[in-house]
């Protein structure tokens, strides 16, 4: 089935051709719910509740840029939705005390997996690993996160440096990327 | 949306390994999301559910019907045309035909109404009681009325009469064997004063308005006064010339009436029931087969192949139900056919603990070509040899159809010894499965490994009594699920086993 028979199955209300989308996108979208998600069953129902709102709204869809992008930025957004609903992203946004949160990475297998990069945002505070995920991995600007999120875009900056700061030693303690030379001199003193 | 288009190595790898990370998601998923997408589709299925439910009960209510509508008529009026028939002037005392085959279903004894001309002592066979001499029947029983009349008026009634002696009928019964009968016409002049008369207020004869609602002929007691005096009674009779039967007649007393099934005619034996049944159990598992090892051609760590252990799944049993709907039919002598619907929750709790997501693989079967495949899952859950012990729940929730067989192992008229079997093909409704990866490290959880149709049996011996109004069976069953738990693709098959009490109640 192709993509234009896909959609228009989707129009049309059919099962087949839903069932079809859902097949060729959901196992991405949940690795992306995943991301934001406490667990895999939250990201299941973030999930769910995103490709309802999908087929529901896929008359929206002009077809104008990859079908996968729009998927994705409704899915995004649910799960934002969702989380802003449930009180566990602005529970959550303070920097100070997210400095103190303890990452216990040593629990992350040592197997350099590239999919592990995934387990090593999901540690991050909520506030974090959210603002990381929009900013690097989804490409929003901090201005789009300040108001998707409803904080300042100033907050949004200083949480995606802490959270990249963060992510960067556990993936660097975990050797999944290399130190950065320049760092590497600093913490050595040398040239 | 503004998209930034710069990023420096650390973003960039970051999105991009992000970008391939990919999940499976369970069924429920795409089950929920169609069920929401097409509200309609689910009519089918709730109009299945809820024809089965009223079949189950229209069957249950005529099960029940038929004998609510056959005590109804046995109501005997005290005045009136009917009482004319007790008063024992003349002639035929009830309705037989109306009579005969109610009666009949309030004990496991056919009884035949006999007429009786009370006056000249003589009880008169009709149609039934003939067909059924000349069958051979060993034993007839036979209801032959009260001489006493009831009077619209109990003021002209003693107490005694007014509590004891308004009997509509006693049971005897006459026993055909091995005697000769010399002429058609027989005097039975050797019977005992054990004539039976119903206490009125026992409390299964119901006095309303004049009318006496005959629960259970079994609760009519032997009553030793001279109630009325049947030393006369006759019966008359068309028999073949020296056809040899013995007539006797003596009491049926309380609890004889299923002692003497075994005599009676095989209409009698034809009998249909239904009963309910709860069957709460303690679930185990029991399980054959090996993991498949990790494919050599594979780049995997190397700390898997160090790590690959015993397939040895921690557990301990929980508690399921089985309930439902059995019909009984009584084919012979002691055996019965069983069929009937019913629900089974069965699991098992699985000992594990927590860890930090990872991955996990498991390594499957093909069955179509035999080839290997894998699936990849991120586990929260180890092998329970680990610390924060948390304990995963495995269970299936299958409705089935059980055909079986019942066989009366022993019995008399309150209580019955049997042993059944069946053989129930099964749905699954709902389920979870949590199974070991294939490096036995870790607990993935993946519903669709679970077989949809499975075949499973029932063993069960059991004790069956009587109270007043329900007939009670209970006693210790055992199911065993013959086809694995897990579809084909799975190398490990699973076996669950419940054992427990199954209490059934039928009227």
């Amino acid at each position: 089935m192709t993509e234009d028979q896909m959609i228009q199955g989707c129009l049309d209300n059919i099962a087949a051709a839903q069932e079809a989308f859902y097949n060729r996108f959901s196992p991405r979208m949940l690795g992306v719910c995943y991301r934001f998600a406490r667990n895999r069953e939250d990201a299941e129902d973030m999930m769910q509740e995103g490709f309802i709102k999908i087929f529901s709204q896929i008359q929206q869809f002009r077809w104008q840029g990859a079908l996968e992008g729009w998927v994705r930025r409704i899915i995004v957004h649910t799960c934002i939705n969702i989380l802003k609903k449930n009180k566990k992203f602005t529970d959550s946004v303070d920097i100070i005390h997210a400095n103190s949160i303890y990452l216990n990475e040593n629990n992350i297998p040592s197997l350099l997996q590239a999919k592990q990069v995934v387990e090593c945002i999901r540690l991050l505070p909520i506030g974090y690993k959210t603002v990381l995920n929009l900013y690097a991995i989804e490409g929003y600007s901090h201005k789009e996160i300040a108001a998707i999120l409803d904080i300042a875009e100033s907050t949004s900056r200083s949480q995606y440096t802490r959270a990249k700061s963060m992510l960067e030693e556990v993936l660097i303690r975990k050797k999944i990327i290399q130190q950065p030379r320049e760092r590497i001199s600093m913490l050595t003193g040398s040239d | 949306m503004e998209r930034r288009f710069t990023m420096n190595d650390f973003e960039r790898s970051l999105k991009e390994q992000a970008d391939d990370f990919k999940m499976i998601p369970s069924k429920r998923v795409w089950h929920g999301i169609y069920n929401d997408l097409h509200p309609g589709r689910r009519w089918p299925s709730i109009t299945m559910s809820f024809l089965l439910i009223f079949s189950l009960l229209f069957i249950g209510y005529l099960n029940t019907h038929n004998k609510a509508q056959q005590s109804g008529p046995s109501k005997i009026a005290s005045s009136g045309e009917s009482n004319r028939s007790f008063s024992g002037v003349a002639g035929s005392i009830l309705n037989n035909q109306l009579l005969t085959p109610l009666i009949s279903n309030y004990s496991a004894n056919k009884y035949y109404l006999a007429d009786i001309d009370a006056e000249f002592g003589s009880v008169q066979s009709n149609s039934e009681i003939k067909a059924a001499y000349d069958q051979n029947d060993a034993s007839l029983d036979l209801l032959i009325p009260a001489r006493k009349s009831l009077g619209s008026d109990k003021s002209e009634l003693s107490a005694y009469e007014r509590n004891n002696i308004l009997l509509p009928f006693a049971a005897i019964s006459i026993h055909l064997l091995n005697s000769t009968i010399l002429s058609d016409k027989i005097s039975i002049d050797n019977l005992k004063r054990q004539d039976v008369v119903a206490n009125l207020n026992d409390p299964v004869f119901q006095k309303t308005d004049g009318l006496f609602e005959v629960e259970n002929l079994q609760v009519i007691q032997p009553f030793e006064q001279n109630s009325f005096d049947i030393n006369n009674l006759s019966i008359q009779k068309e028999l073949s010339a020296n056809k040899k039967i013995d007539i006797g007649i003596r009491v049926n007393k309380k609890g004889n009436a299923h002692k003497k099934q075994t005599t009676v005619s095989q209409n009698n034996i034809d009998e249909i029931n239904l009963n309910y049944f709860v069957n709460p159990h303690f679930s185990t598992v029991s399980f054959k087969g090996q993991p498949i090892n990790p494919p050599s051609n594979i780049n995997f760590s190397s700390s898997i192949t160090v790590n690959q252990k015993k397939y040895n799944v921690l557990r301990y049993q929980a508690i399921g139900f089985e309930t439902g709907a059995q019909l009984n039919y009584k084919f012979a002598k002691r055996l019965a056919l069983t069929a009937g619907l019913q629900i089974s929750y069965s699991g098992y709790n699985i000992v594990s603990n927590e860890v930090h997501p990872t991955f996990a693989t498991l390594y499957l079967n093909d069955p179509t070509n035999g080839s290997e495949y894998s699936r990849s899952y991120i586990s929260h859950f180890g092998d329970g040899t680990g610390e924060a012990s948390v304990s995963l729940r495995n269970y299936s929730l299958q409705a089935s159809i059980p055909v079986g067989l019942k066989y009366e192992l022993w019995g008399n008229d309150k209580i019955q010894f049997n042993a059944a079997a069946d053989l129930a093909p099964s749905l699954l409704i709902k389920g979870n499965a949590y199974v070991l990866s294939s490096d036995g490290n870790n607990y993935v959880n993946d519903p669709s490994l679970l077989r949809k149709l499975n075949m499973s049996s029932d063993f069960g011996l059991s004790i069956s009594f009587k109270s007043n109004k329900f007939s009670w069976q209970v006693g210790p069953n055992l199911r065993y699920q013959w086809l694995s738990t897990y579809v084909k693709d799975y190398p490990i098959q699973e076996h669950l086993i419940d054992y427990g009490i199954r209490i059934a109640i039928s009227r």
